[in-house]
């Protein structure tokens, strides 16, 4: 019965090649850069950074080419909100809120210089940083791609290529790299809508850090907590490494941030520090 | 802003308003619809032959325009202007023509070629006579939501208020627009204006 | 003043829609930048001109063809009325031919329901070719496959 239920589902989201559009970047007079755009919602789109904000850009419907009221762009996650100010987008998806196993299937479609692409690709290993390394073959247009699993939810968007030496598929493997957007899910729905972000400060600056060394995890480091914030009367200290919030394993400072706006309940955090491991619970932010 | 409203000026016969065609057709007046088609054929006609490409398709479509008019008659919001409101009803038939079509990929303004044949010394009447089927050509080549604000503006004279009904978009939408429709054919067209000013 | 924020004045002086102030603004920006000038002069010219750009005829027989089509759908959507009037309008000669119609199947009939009245054009559809596609590969690509690499810098909040 709930098998019924998640083809229905998958059925009545619309297929991934219809929610991702052309993206035209003029990176320099007269030289353009096709890349892809993924719709979150009617007048959104989410595209990978790799033109700078200000060169002008513009995507492509079948009702025809708009260029972005505005943009809102996060250099740490290499990624670009378009904002389009009205209803442009017959088709969406909001960003997926889980991130796709070791296993599974995935369809990644990209903006190739003959149309739009679709090829298929299976997740293999996390990589340090919570991206996911995906065989797939390699073509034109991949690069900033977008992701779905085989529910037809947008996962992420292809960011990249990495070599890893010791891969389970043996040495010197290339693979695709898919920014999962569990990891910034919460950062596209903020920017979506600003009203939420209007949020006490937490105290905190911190940066992502990445960990080779299997005894030490990866996660959020807190590089300064202002005394007397919110973070340090929850014991919250300089050098704390927040490496999972309710179970799973956390990244990026922006999925932080996020959580504890979007988020109702108390953030149960896992906290390193000096080799100790301990659980801080984060409140959410009250005001509604 | 001063604007018109384009449309054929009540001949000898009706001097009624639009407005008051409507109050009549609704109270089953057939003669105020035989008016209102005379009254806004041409002008629809246009903007349908503009935005669709071809006069067979324009033709249908200004059938069922008017087919619609009458259909819909006392769902008309008497707030409105007649005029907006059948061009919203044209306009809305057009895109979604537009999106039965297959796909079209635009081709960038850098290989947009605008050679007309025959520019050898540049004449005045002459140069006129280019730029003016140039810029018919230009337009043509706009995509089609810049190009429908261009010619409401341009060629039917209407006012920003009257667009951002007709389209269902806001007024600030409909400014930026015209301003990148006219940015777009500034770029198409400097060299031909170039040699005609 | 920079010349984007001029070429939206431009555009709104155009219109008709520019308040004095902008007017203003626009003169003083107008006096140091030639490309403007320019641009002003240029889409003054093409507005002028566009708006006497030639109006296709619309069809002659515009108004009978939409009293045709309304009849039409009206006629579909109420099929039993079509078979009795005729009966009763038309003298004994006439009604005998027109029984002998009505008892043939109706062409269209209800296989015509739920049938689009238009004719789909999509085959004197041209799509227009790109030029990007075939030739000028130097000035249209799509963004390269690069290596993997994520900045990391201090976010507070």
């Amino acid at each position: 019965m709930l098998h019924l239920v998640a083809v229905l589902l998958t059925l009545s989201r619309g297929l991934p090649s219809d929610m991702v559009f052309t993206l035209r970047a003029e990176v320099q007079p007269g030289s353009i850069e096709l890349s892809s755009a993924a719709a979150i919602s009617p007048d959104c789109a989410v595209a990978l950074a790799v033109f700078p904000a200000s060169c002008p850009i513009s995507v492509e419907t079948p009702e025809g080419i708009f260029q972005p009221e505005s943009i809102v762009c996060s250099p740490d996650l290499g990624l670009h909100i378009l904002f389009f100010g009205e209803r442009i987008f017959d088709a969406s998806q909001p960003p997926c809120e889980e991130a796709p196993g070791a296993g599974d299937k995935l369809t990644i479609v990209g903006q190739g210089l003959s149309g739009l692409l679709s090829i298929e690709g299976t997740a293999t290993m996390r990589y340090p940083d919570g991206a996911i390394l995906l065989t797939a073959p390699f073509l034109d247009g991949m690069m900033g791609a977008a992701v779905f699993d085989s529910e037809n939810r947008l996962v992420g968007l292809i960011t990249g290529i990495l070599e890893v030496q010791d891969g389970p598929l043996g040495a010197g493997e290339e693979y695709l790299v898919l920014y999962p957007s569990q990891i910034w899910y919460m950062w596209a729905q903020l920017a979506c809508d600003p009203g939420l972000g209007d949020a006490p400060p937490f105290g905190v600056t911190a940066m992502a850090s990445i960990s080779f060394d299997p005894d030490r995890p990866s996660g959020i480091q807190l590089v300064s907590v202002a005394e007397g914030s919110e973070a340090w009367r929850i014991g919250l200290r300089p050098g704390d490494l927040i490496s999972a919030i309710d179970g799973h394993p956390v990244f990026h400072p922006e999925t932080l941030r996020g959580l504890r706006i979007l988020s109702c309940d108390t953030l149960e955090t896992v906290v390193w520090s000096h080799g100790v491991e301990r659980l801080v619970a984060i409140p959410p932010v009250v005001t509604r | 802003m001063t604007a018109r409203i384009i449309t054929e000026k009540p001949s000898a016969k009706d001097q009624r308003t639009d407005s008051r065609l409507l109050v009549d057709l609704c109270a089953g007046d057939e003669q105020a619809f035989s008016e209102i088609i005379r009254r806004f054929q041409a002008p629809v006609y246009s903007l349908l032959i503009r935005m669709l490409g071809n006069e067979e398709d324009a033709r249908e479509l200004l059938q069922v325009t008017f087919c619609r008019v009458y259909k819909y008659r006392d769902h008309f919001d008497p707030e409105r202007k007649l005029v907006t409101w059948i061009f919203a009803i044209a306009s809305n038939l057009a895109k979604k023509e537009w999106r039965r079509r297959t796909r079209w990929i635009q081709v960038p303004l850098d290989f947009v070629n605008l050679t007309s044949p025959g520019r050898t010394a540049p004449h005045y009447s002459a140069g006129r006579l280019e730029l003016k089927a140039s810029i018919e050509d230009a337009v043509d080549a706009l995509p089609p939501h810049y190009r429908e604000p261009f010619l409401l503006r341009e060629h039917e004279q209407m006012s920003y208020e009257e667009i951002a009904e007709v389209l269902g978009v806001r007024i600030g939408t409909v400014k930026s627009r015209i301003n990148r429709a006219r940015a777009a054919l500034r770029e198409s067209l400097k060299d031909v204006w170039e040699e005609w000013k | 003043m920079n010349c984007a924020r001029a070429r939206k004045l431009i555009s709104l002086v155009i219109d008709g829609a520019a308040g004095e102030h902008q007017k203003r603004l626009l003169d003083f920006h107008l006096m140091g930048c030639p490309s403007c000038r320019r641009a002003f002069r240029m889409s003054s010219d093409i507005a002028r001109l566009s708006h006497e750009l030639p109006d296709p005829t619309p069809p002659s027989d515009l108004e009978s063809a939409v009293r045709h089509m309304l009849a039409a759908e009206s006629a579909r959507t109420a099929p039993a009325k079509r078979l009795r009037t005729p009966l009763l309008a038309i003298p004994a000669v006439a009604a005998l031919m027109v029984l002998v119609m009505t008892l043939s199947p109706l062409p269209g009939g209800d296989s015509g329901r739920g049938q689009e009245l238009r004719t789909v054009a999509s085959a004197s559809v041209t799509s227009k070719v790109v030029a990007e596609r075939t030739g000028s590969k130097s000035r249209v690509r799509t963004t390269p496959l690069s290596a993997y690499s994520r900045q990391a810098s201090l976010i507070s909040f």
